[in-house]
């Protein structure tokens, strides 16, 4: 084998590699799908307050996890539970909705710092969990991570008009009858999902990265909302994909350089809009 | 609000006016059925508006909107098949000659393939009663109308609602803008926190009304302007 060859694919003759391969292009799949709807409904911050919230169901599902025969029952319902209440906090409490969503990640994030602290011997690292270890994940991880993409992916082309719809022009939307209110927790929930997947990969400090970053790059690349889903979901995978071979060739993080990697196809959408925009407006300034 | 009582027929278009705050919005709210009213009721076509809703359509204001939904022309015009589609579906041959013909009765078939975001208020407008033609409404409801809509555009678009009111149906349409409600509609409803006055713009709009709805200071302005605005 050449070295080119050796370096593609050299890590794949392990099997956490592959595993944490499948792992990572499903996560640079959907994130920036859901990340979309993240960007243009501005729910940055929501969203990295579920992230942070989900700590103290992690420690909880790690503590339990010899008892119950997958720590993923823990965690689904909790991420679900919690969608729905951030969403309920947001809409309905008189207090504006980044300070009741901030309360509420913080308490639970500290919560979550406290028992994983208090919980001696307990086989979860502070580091994993906030970065991600998915050189780590297990086949039922693989398994059970392809099976939440799949329904999450099919409920959002199922409802894909009537989500668009209600993004774009919710009054309209609830004016022709549609469940504007279903859609936009059924939204958070999968977005939960989303996040749940992500963590293994990104953990929770950097999930929002692959939310928002890649979905944010694809949106300066493209005119169409469904268009820069796909692009998204193409520059989410590179980055995904990047970042596992940096990692393993350079013993790196791989969270963090799937983060960087994002960040990387961002900084070059910028560029390429400005360019294109500069180019532009001297096309049409020599016009005039 | 309290005290509003008022009937719309079709072949009319109805202007909504009163000051700020006076209820303009709330009151289309009602009717379109995302405000509960405590007492009375909201008829469309002598049905409750739940059991109406594919009848009327409803074109936002400029910042209800979210523009940073990157959508196509046709692509919003689609939204009015929404329901008819159906949950799960595509949309079929037929919808989409609906769209083009609801495009091409408002003259916006050339721009079809533009994003909304670029273009100017009144062709937005345009758009969103292209929507509302898809859907198959017959009661449109157009919440501050002609806010940011210049001149021309403001030309254009009425005379795509007088067209869609020649055809039989029935448009409201607010605007704060007492001088765009005299020049173009039929009838004027004079709104503040109750019904001031329902009728022809020049039996209704009497420099009495005016001082009841926006007191003294507005009267002379706007009594001289609605009367202008009739005069063309």
């Amino acid at each position: 084998m050449d070295i080119v060859t050796e370096a593609i694919l050299g890590p794949f003759q392990y099997g956490f590699m592959v595993r944490a391969l499948l792992v990572s292009v499903l996560v640079g799949i959907m994130c920036p799908i859901l990340g979309a709807y993240v960007v243009v409904r501005g729910l940055g911050f929501m969203t990295d307050g579920l992230a942070h919230s989900l700590l103290p169901g992690l420690v909880v599902a790690a503590l339990v996890v010899s008892v119950i025969s997958s720590s993923w029952l823990i965690l689904v319902p909790n991420a679900i539970a919690f969608a729905l209440i951030i969403g309920f906090l947001s809409k309905r409490t008189g207090l504006s909705e980044d300070t009741s969503i901030g309360i509420l990640f913080a308490g639970l994030f500290a919560l979550g710092l406290t028992l994983l602290t208090a919980a001696r011997g307990l086989n979860v690292s502070l580091e994993s969990v906030l970065l991600g270890q998915v050189l780590g994940v297990s086949r039922s991880d693989v398994m059970i991570t392809a099976v939440l993409a799949v329904v999450v992916i099919v409920l959002l082309l199922a409802l894909h008009k009537e989500m668009v719809f209600s993004t774009f022009d919710p009054l309209g939307a609830s004016v022709m009858g549609l469940p504007t209110q279903v859609l936009d927790y059924l939204l958070l929930v999968l977005l939960a999902v989303v996040i749940l997947i992500a963590l293994q990969a990104v953990g929770i400090v950097l999930v929002i990265s692959m939310l928002i970053t890649p979905a944010a790059a694809a949106q300066l690349l493209t005119q169409r909302f469904t268009l820069a889903m796909l692009v998204g979901a193409g520059i989410g995978t590179a980055s995904a994909i990047i970042g596992l071979y940096l990692s393993f060739h350079y013993n790196l993080a791989s969270g963090p350089v799937m983060a960087l990697s994002a960040t990387a196809f961002f900084v070059v959408a910028l560029a390429l809009k400005q360019g294109t925009a500069r180019i532009g407006g001297r096309m049409a300034r020599s016009h005039a | 609000m309290d005290d509003v009582t008022f009937s719309a027929g079709p072949n009319c278009l109805m202007g909504v006016v009163g000051p700020n705050g006076a209820g303009k919005s709330t009151l289309f709210n009602a009717i379109v059925g995302l405000l509960k009213v405590d007492e009375g009721e909201v008829l469309i076509h002598g049905t409750p508006v739940d059991n109406a809703r594919e009848h009327i359509a409803y074109v936002p204001q400029h910042e209800n909107v979210n523009w940073r939904v990157p959508m196509s022309v046709w692509d919003v015009v689609m939204q009015g098949r929404t329901k008819n589609i159906g949950w799960l579906r595509r949309p079929k041959l037929a919808d989409r000659w609906l769209v083009e013909e609801a495009l091409e009765q408002v003259g916006m078939i050339d721009r079809r393939s533009a994003l909304v975001s670029n273009l100017s208020g009144g062709q937005r407008q345009r758009v969103f009663v292209a929507r509302a033609l898809a859907q198959g409404a017959d009661v449109l409801l157009l919440d501050e109308a002609f806010s940011g809509v210049d001149i021309a555009s403001q030309e254009a678009l009425v005379t795509v609602l007088h067209e869609l009111r020649d055809q039989g149906r029935t448009i409201l349409l607010s605007s704060h803008d007492i001088g765009h409600v005299a020049h173009y509609c039929d009838e004027c409803l004079c709104i503040n926190c109750r019904v001031c006055a329902c009728g022809a713009p020049e039996d209704v709009l009497t420099p009495d009304l005016l001082m009841e709805m926006y007191g003294p200071h507005g009267v002379g302005s706007i009594h001289g302007e609605a009367l202008d605005g009739h005069r063309h």
